[in-house]
């Protein structure tokens, strides 16, 4: 809603240059961090993903998709996969990026140190679509309630209670 | 904007909170992503690969029953403050400026939909809701990518889900950002105390911003943390349920305010209202902080002559691209942007009247 990002498009680090290109009649903008490998790939030209610079890389590393030429190194520097055999390749390292950066829920972690064989994804799958039944709403609000009630917050319960009973009112009218 | 604009009429005439159903909880975004199995992700396809797939990605969506008279926009054909309205208009998280040849965007004349084609990924499906049915919304939005899926091979594979460039967001690949006004708790200091004790694991709180050190516009946004290790419901439920809390306890803390005398808030509410009234040039950062003291201002009966609706407009429409499409002109020159905008919200002030009186 600010009228300029605040972060570097690419890695959201502080802003240090703004790069403008004019194609045609079009202006394009791009804000990057001081350290942007895009700064680099703007100013010399060089494609970000060549593969000989990739290939460089990987050799430094040793592990490398074959598929795309993502390496290792660019994974652990937090740029993105480049296609889904990636996810085969770099399973185990995926694991730990993904854990480190808390996006995991704390269940699923333990399970993963504890070497227990728990799906990883349990939502949807292309095999079974999901709907989302409209008890749902009730259910969070009833959550809430509890909780209400629980820290003495009887205002606040009063406000859910209130909810709840505009929901079942309007279901069963 | 004087110049014939290239993104359909009804996307400008409608904008989705137009009609918004609950003042504290104005919208809800959906976002799916999905890539395709048989393609590089975009942050490494060739120029061939963006030409290649952009038609396949476009195609589905002009079969789609569920959406009404959806229309393609590729990136290079509409400027870059049609992008920019397009970013502001479904509360995008990134910036769509950059887009270039081989991206484009999918919308329709609900004014909720929005596809993003080739950009992050091979497609992000994202509707906004703001009737508080998300149910229903994310409903269709599910539906929206089965019937996709029936001709789009989507990456997938069963230990970790959907598959996305960042890794982070794969499994269900679902966002789910909730939009919560809440100044009471904002300014009453108790922000940070409440997402420590009302604080989930699978919620991140943030703002407009990107901190919630500092709440442009009182706009509070709660995204969930996870999209692998749980289910869609999962997702949706968690997100409901701490929106309810803190709404809860935004209403309580409010009901406070009717009762109780503070003479910090009443000052905030009234440099608001001087602010909008009087400002040579204003930015939108001050204008939505502004605003959203206004909103506050009328629940507590401090402000009258106006509707909670209409401020809620103004709130999301004070913002460059929406309001260069409003008042017709460009503003391509920051400064300009902050002139218009002051004269625009002096007329929007009109009629309205503050009710604190100086003692």
């Amino acid at each position: 809603m600010v009228e300029r990002p605040v972060e570097c498009n690419q890695c959201k680090r502080p802003i240090r240059v703004m790069y403008k290109e004019i194609v045609g009649d079009l202006m394009i903008c791009t804000e990057m961090c001081g350290e942007c490998p895009v700064l680099e790939q703007k100013l010399h030209g060089q494609p970000l993903s060549t593969p000989a610079k990739e290939g460089l890389t990987g050799a430094e590393t040793g592990l490398c998709c074959n598929n795309c030429r993502t390496t290792l190194e660019s994974i652990k520097m937090g740029n993105p996969l480049g296609c889904s055999e990636c996810y085969e390749v770099f399973a185990d390292l995926l694991l730990s990026e993904i854990s480190a950066a808390n996006a995991l829920p704390a269940s699923v972690k333990k399970a993963i140190a504890a070497k227990r064989a728990q799906p990883l994804h349990i939502g949807k799958t292309p095999q079974n679509p999901t709907q989302i039944p409209s008890s749902s709403r009730l259910n969070a609000l009833n959550e809430a309630l509890n909780e209400a009630l629980k820290k003495e917050n009887y205002e606040q319960a009063a406000w859910l209670r209130d909810q709840i009973k505009d929901i079942t009112e309007k279901g069963s009218s | 904007m004087k110049e014939k604009s290239n993104l359909p009429p009804s996307l400008l005439e409608h904008i989705p909170w137009e009609s918004v159903a609950n003042p504290i909880w104005p919208a809800t975004t959906f976002i799916l992503h999905r890539n395709l199995v048989r393609y590089p992700f975009p942050p490494k396809m060739s120029e061939a690969n963006f030409k290649q797939t952009l038609p396949i990605l476009s195609e589905p969506f002009t079969q789609l029953p569920l959406l009404s008279n959806p229309t393609f926009l590729p990136a290079d054909q509409i400027t870059t403050f049609e992008k920019e309205f397009l970013y502001e208009q479904f509360l995008a998280s990134d910036s769509l400026q950059n887009t270039l040849r081989g991206q484009g965007f999918v919308v329709d004349d609900s004014s909720k939909f929005l596809g993003l084609l080739n950009i992050q990924d091979h497609l992000q499906l994202l509707l906004i809701d703001t009737q508080g049915a998300w149910e229903n919304a994310w409903n269709k939005l599910n539906q929206i990518e089965t019937k996709l899926s029936a001709s789009l091979d989507f990456a997938f594979s069963p230990r970790f889900g959907y598959l996305t460039a960042n890794p982070a967001l794969s499994g269900t690949g679902l966002v789910v950002q909730a939009y919560l006004h809440v100044p009471a708790i904002i300014h009453l200091g108790q922000l940070p105390e409440t997402l420590l004790k009302q604080g989930d694991e699978g919620i991140t709180a943030t703002s407009l911003g990107g901190t919630t050190d500092e709440v442009i516009g009182d706009l509070l946004i709660l995204q969930n943390a996870f999209t692998l290790g749980v289910t869609e419901e999962n997702i949706l439920h968690a997100i409901h349920s701490m929106s309810m809390k803190l709404m809860a306890l935004e209403k309580s803390l409010r009901s406070h305010l009717k009762n109780e005398e503070n003479p910090e808030i009443k000052d905030q509410v009234c440099r608001a209202f001087a602010i909008l009234l009087h400002s040579y040039q204003i930015d939108a950062k001050e204008a939505l902080s502004a605003l959203s003291l206004m909103k506050l201002g009328l629940d507590l009966g401090w402000i009258e002559g106006v509707t909670d609706a209409k401020l809620t407009q103004l709130l999301f429409n004070c913002r460059r691209a929406h309001l260069s499409s409003l008042i017709q002109e460009p503003l391509t020159e920051p400064h300009e942007a902050a002139r218009k905008r002051a004269e625009f919200l002096h007329q929007q002030m009109h009629g309205i009247v503050l009710k604190i009186e100086a003692r």
